[in-house]
């Protein structure tokens, strides 16, 4: 059986995000979706491709490196992935037909933290337009971490870096209910692009215990969608590797 | 965080009874197996990175044997490395050898010395079966070395001596220190008492032990350490890699402000001994341990906004950050 992926723009940003984060992608198939991933090496961000397609039984793992070459110059791109698991990306240079094929290959994966996804909130639903602007704010690479707080319908966007404090107010439109304070490292911040690349609208959500999601469609609608999940922390979380003890020759 | 100093047959100094020290089997194969320094505590690595780039395949006798005369305090068993270039199948050999010479470690080496297993992995899931298996294994062990790791590019994820490590490296390094820590065992981090820089980011990543022969090394390369900028070249003018000449600030710290033993008596001995530029280097190796653990111990926060500072004007500033950064998100699988 052959499947075809037919949205291309969505396709496209997604694996120019998992390029991004990772070498590899991981395909397979969860309820009635097919779904693409790729975890970043600290395993602090994954970006996901939720397709509404049926017929995977397997789980694949690709290399990513050729298809962001490709796509530098390919036009209409058509996906189509193979029974045996190999992934044909199509499209036009100059009229000329031409093929990339990429065949899985047998590597230890983590597993998506899909888990995370079951409880959530709603922080704010933005505009794709504007939220481009505020990431060109952030770009500088001296900023380290990126501070949101959220409080009387005003999103506070603080970028901290060694000597460097960059702070955004933006009044929200829509409705917050919950007020939240949390940040994020800067790098995946910037990765928000090619959510906001994909769709008009980008919803942000706080995930239980810490980290956001931010997706190209509301999760709760059964559409095709890109989401990047950030691991988040409030105050002064700390990971456990720093909790030792004292002890010196 | 102990901090084990290397020394060889042909010590930098004969009194250290104030120091960790680690010396290797290896140098004790020719010759009389007797130190020519009296150390505090003595660490004795089997030199199995030495014996394997040389493709030596040495019994494993000897080299207990050689740990055992030495009366170490600690031994590393025989290991072998997954070297570059090597075959998935090639590394499994290993990998069974290791676990094997791990055993017979535990089965023939005297009481008093503990063993201190080494951990080499063929993928994060693999890292966690070897713990498993070290734990089941060395039931008196305290502390666990990091060997090397294999990552699913099948690139050699190893911290060899002085070469710094890519993001790559560290992340399996902090994966390492997870794991190890989750069996209950003390970490070991080799070779990262090289540099200072190198030396407070273990600290910083809470290492339980490390240790370094950079200063002996770079000594005999005509180099010697600053406490925050990089090394500097005060050899012959022979060397081929890394000359960079000091500073007029530089020179004017080692004049005025270094207290080291050379420094205080005469800094131009630094251009005529490598004994002298090591015993400079050990002072500055120390100066660095000292200092971190007690920022670390006046608060993490603390610890960072000095070590931001030092970082600023290096080119590890990348590792610096992205260290930062891991040690204070969870990963996405620990929610």
């Amino acid at each position: 059986m052959t499947i075809i992926f037919q949205n291309s723009t969505l396709m496209v940003n997604a694996i120019s995000l998992f390029a991004s984060l990772s070498p590899f992608m991981k395909l397979y198939s969860s309820e009635g979706k097919v779904i693409f991933y790729s975890l970043d090496r600290g395993e602090l961000a994954c970006g996901i491709l939720e397709l509404n397609l049926q017929g995977i039984k397997q789980s694949y793992v690709y290399k990513i490196s050729p298809l962001v070459t490709v796509f530098k110059n390919l036009k209409e791109i058509v996906f189509h992935l193979e029974n045996d698991g190999t992934l044909l990306v199509s499209g036009k240079i100059r009229g000329r037909n031409v093929i990339t094929k990429l065949e899985p290959i047998e590597v230890e994966y983590p597993l998506a933290p899909l888990s995370l996804l079951k409880d959530y909130h709603l922080i704010t639903v933005a505009d794709s337009s504007d939220v481009l602007k505020i990431l060109n704010l952030f770009k500088t690479k001296d900023i380290e971490e990126i501070a949101f707080c959220i409080k009387n319908c005003t999103l506070e966007i603080e970028g901290i870096g060694y000597g460097i404090k960059l702070l955004c107010k933006i009044p929200l439109k829509n409705a917050v209910i919950r007020s939240s304070k949390f940040m994020i490292p800067s790098p995946y911040f910037r990765l928000m692009n090619f959510i906001s690349k994909s769709s008009q609208k980008l919803y942000v959500y706080k995930l239980h215990e810490g980290p956001i999601l931010i997706s190209s469609e509301s999760v709760k609608v059964k559409k095709d969608k890109l989401l990047l999940i950030v691991s988040a922390r409030e105050g002064e979380q700390r990971n456990p590797i720093r909790d030792i003890k004292e002890e010196s020759s | 965080m102990l901090l084990w100093l290397v020394e060889q047959k042909r010590p930098v100094k004969v009194d250290r009874t104030k120091d960790f020290v680690m010396d290797s089997a290896f140098n004790y194969l020719q010759g009389e197996v007797k130190l020519r320094y009296n150390p505090s505590k003595l660490l004795v690595d089997s030199g199995a990175y030495t014996f394997a780039r040389k493709g030596i395949d040495i019994s494993p006798y000897i080299i207990i044997d050689i740990q055992e005369r030495l009366k170490a305090d600690v031994a590393i068993p025989l290991d072998y490395p997954f070297m570059p270039g090597m075959s998935l199948l090639e590394m499994r050999k290993n990998w069974k050898r290791t676990i094997e010479n791990l055993k017979l470690w535990n089965d023939v080496m005297s009481s008093k010395i503990e063993v201190m297993p080494v951990v080499h992995a063929l993928s994060k899931r693999h890292l966690m079966e070897t713990v498993r298996i070290i734990s089941t294994i060395c039931d008196r062990s305290n502390l666990v070395g990091i060997g090397t790791i294999v990552d699913p590019s099948f690139e050699l994820k190893g911290f060899l001596g002085d070469r710094q490590p890519r993001i790559e490296t560290l992340e399996m390094i902090i994966k390492a220190i997870e794991v190890i820590r989750s069996f209950g065992f003390k970490v070991h981090l080799t070779g990262f008492g090289s540099s200072p820089l190198m030396l407070h980011l273990a600290i910083y990543l809470g290492a339980d032990s490390t240790d370094s022969s950079g200063f002996r090394r770079k000594a005999a390369y005509g180099k010697i350490i600053l406490p925050t900028t990089g090394e500097r070249y005060v050899g012959h003018g022979h060397a081929r890699f890394g000359v960079v000449n000091l500073s007029r600030s530089e020179m004017k710290y080692l004049h005025e402000i270094c207290d080291c033993p050379v420094c205080k008596r005469d800094p131009s001995l630094l251009w005529r001994s490598w004994k002298a530029r090591a015993i400079h280097n050990e002072q500055v190796i120390k100066k660095t341990w000292k200092l971190g653990l007690k920022l670390r111990n006046r608060g993490l926060d603390v610890y960072e906004q000095y070590l931001d500072s030092i970082f600023a004007r290096s080119s590890l500033k990348h590792l610096w950050r992205y260290v930062k950064i891991r040690a204070k998100y969870k990963r996405l699988t620990d929610f």
